[in-house]
């Protein structure tokens, strides 16, 4: 899917900083736990799925998605009540008292979406959590597929699809976004 | 099972096997991906081989052997395997009872969630796993049948839920008290929620499938369904369902749907958990698809009522490993004399609050029971 040097595809020098400095900024409130400023981010209609893989042979062709599995499939609506419960400290014991986290955002490539100020965003993240006193911490390895949309001048999530890097995950919870 | 891995394979005869997934040669194991379709289980070490009856067919090196005849030899079996409404049951032990035995009275409860319309139910894809750090038991207790974390664990949940409809968090507590929960000799335990009058009979549940449910049920399992707001349940040892009607946000529009899940016990500290969602084969694919959808919004890994469990279950192993907390008792007296409601509509003992603590007993003695077997 190397459309970056398609022609017409290239975003300016320009965009691509603001669009790097968008994903900073948002993993920088999710690790600040500033969810709701977080969740300003997002379009109205956000579409926002975390997805994990199967364990599956090479020789089997088909990996399709009715052998993915999902994780997180949520609308405006449901994260609007997830960043509600993560911010009030009677409606969580997973984040209260909270996880430590720190987001490294990676490999971001750029290219021009469908649509007037769309943009198509991929990178890596790497997300590191470590809950309480517990010595081990955890690492959530994923890829990101992000659609980004210019609303009144403002950069926004649109879309967002994270594909772990993992089949069965080694943390009790996933009261994280990605 | 357990920290034994298994294949399971539907032959080429038709029938369904399990077997554990581990050479006879050098122990590697066989069948390395989570699922696909195979007419020989090839070991990738020294290409033993073996059918999909689990029988060695080639050591691949026969000729060195001095046995010229490999028949009789063949991956190490399951006891005992039997289906009960779809679902996949085996034991390791030949002395257990049979799966209709084994399984009980508790089999009518199963009827409402696995067989309820005239095909049953389909699962929705490849089920979520993760790792929590806990005891198998713990999680198995909570869904079979503790319902007094609901309100302290799941107050955030509960709390968010009334705003768009849900019963308030007080006439919840109303509703868990006078609700029954169900034992069974074997072990296993259920509650049964009923809605609040005002809610409409099959509340959660597309109206089209009604006339399936009453076609299939019978009229008291029919009862229990039609007034059904949440019921949970787990079977002895590690295998939970729960169904419950829950929105998650305002503008949705309240889905019942079904979770199963298995409590694999990887030692005594750790576990992994496997959770499948299901419908009915009937319903169609944008109900199935909204029941895949509040399923793992809620009770999932990253559901906003079992994310809170999880966090409680991984702390009781951490607070409970040293020397001094190993001497201290749990507590599971709450209602420990209640007498057993009278005239239950529905097989097994009922006790008739949520809050007793009965079953959850039950349950440990059951296990006590078989421990004390093995020793």
């Amino acid at each position: 899917m190397d459309t970056r040097t398609a022609p017409g595809q290239e975003v300016t020098d320009r965009e691509y900083r603001q669009i790097v400095e968008f994903l900073y900024h948002e993993a920088q409130l999710l690790d600040a736990r500033r969810l709701t400023e977080w969740l300003a981010l997002m379009t109205a209609d956000i579409r926002y799925r975390v997805l994990a893989p199967t364990v599956r042979m090479l020789e089997e062709k088909e990996q399709d998605r009715a052998k993915e599995v999902t994780f997180l499939n949520e609308d405006m609506g449901t994260l609007q009540t997830r960043v509600l419960q993560l911010s009030t400290p009677a409606y969580t014991v997973a984040e209260n008292p909270p996880s430590f986290t720190r987001r490294f955002v990676t490999n971001i490539f750029v290219t021009r979406g469908a649509g007037q100020d769309r943009f198509e965003v991929s990178s890596n993240l790497l997300l590191y959590r470590s809950k309480g006193t517990s010595l081990s911490p955890y690492l959530f390895s994923a890829e990101r597929q992000d659609a980004l949309q210019r609303v009144d001048g403002q950069l926004r999530l649109a879309q967002r699809t994270v594909w772990l890097d993992e089949a069965v995950l080694g943390t009790r919870n996933m009261s994280v976004f990605f | 099972m357990g920290d034994d891995q298994v294949i399971v394979v539907r032959g080429e005869d038709g029938v369904i096997r399990a077997f554990l997934n581990s050479c006879l040669h050098r122990g590697t194991q066989i069948c390395r991906a989570d699922g696909g379709s195979a007419r020989r289980f090839i070991c990738p070490y020294h290409s033993w081989t073996y059918d999909t009856q689990g029988n060695l067919l080639t050591t691949s090196f026969d000729q060195y052997y001095d046995r010229k005849d490999f028949a009789g030899l063949g991956l190490t079996s399951v006891a005992q395997l039997d289906t009960y409404r779809g679902l996949i049951f085996a034991t390791w032990n030949p002395q257990a009872p049979p799966l209709p035995e084994y399984l009980g009275d508790m089999r009518w409860y199963l009827d409402l969630f696995f067989q309820r319309t005239p095909e049953g139910m389909t699962v929705l894809g490849p089920p979520q796993r993760w790792v929590v750090e806990t005891n198998w038991k713990l999680p198995a207790l909570n869904f079979g049948t503790d319902t007094q974390h609901a309100i302290r664990v799941h107050y955030g949940p509960l709390a968010i839920g009334q705003t768009s409809g849900a019963p308030s968090v007080a006439d919840m507590m109303g509703l868990f008290a006078q609700s029954p929960q169900v034992s069974f000799p074997q072990g296993h335990g259920c509650i049964l929620i009923s809605n609040p009058a005002q809610y409409p009979d099959f509340f959660g549940l597309p109206s089209e499938l009604v006339p399936l449910y009453q076609c299939t049920l019978n009229p008291q399992q029919l009862d229990f369904l039609r007034r059904m707001f949440v019921s949970v349940g787990t079977l002895f040892p590690y295998t939970s369902w729960i169904q419950p009607v829950l929105g998650v946000a305002a503008e949705r529009p309240p889905v019942g749907f079904i979770s199963l899940r298995t409590w694999q016990p990887l030692g005594p500290q750790k576990i992994e958990l496997w959770s499948w969602y299901f419908a009915e084969k009937e319903a169609s694919a944008a109900w199935k698809e909204e029941v895949l959808r509040n399923g793992i919004q809620t009770f999932a890994m990253s559901g906003i009522f079992e994310e809170d469990d999880a966090e409680v279950w991984a702390s009781i192993v951490r607070a409970t490993k040293g020397s001094i907390a190993r001497r201290q008792m749990m507590d599971f007296r709450a209602g420990f004399t209640m007498p057993p409601q009278q005239n239950f509509p529905g097989p097994g003992t009922a006790y008739p609050s949520l809050f007793a603590e009965r079953e959850q007993f039950n349950f440990l003695r059951r296990w006590k029971q078989l421990i004390a077997q093995e020793a």
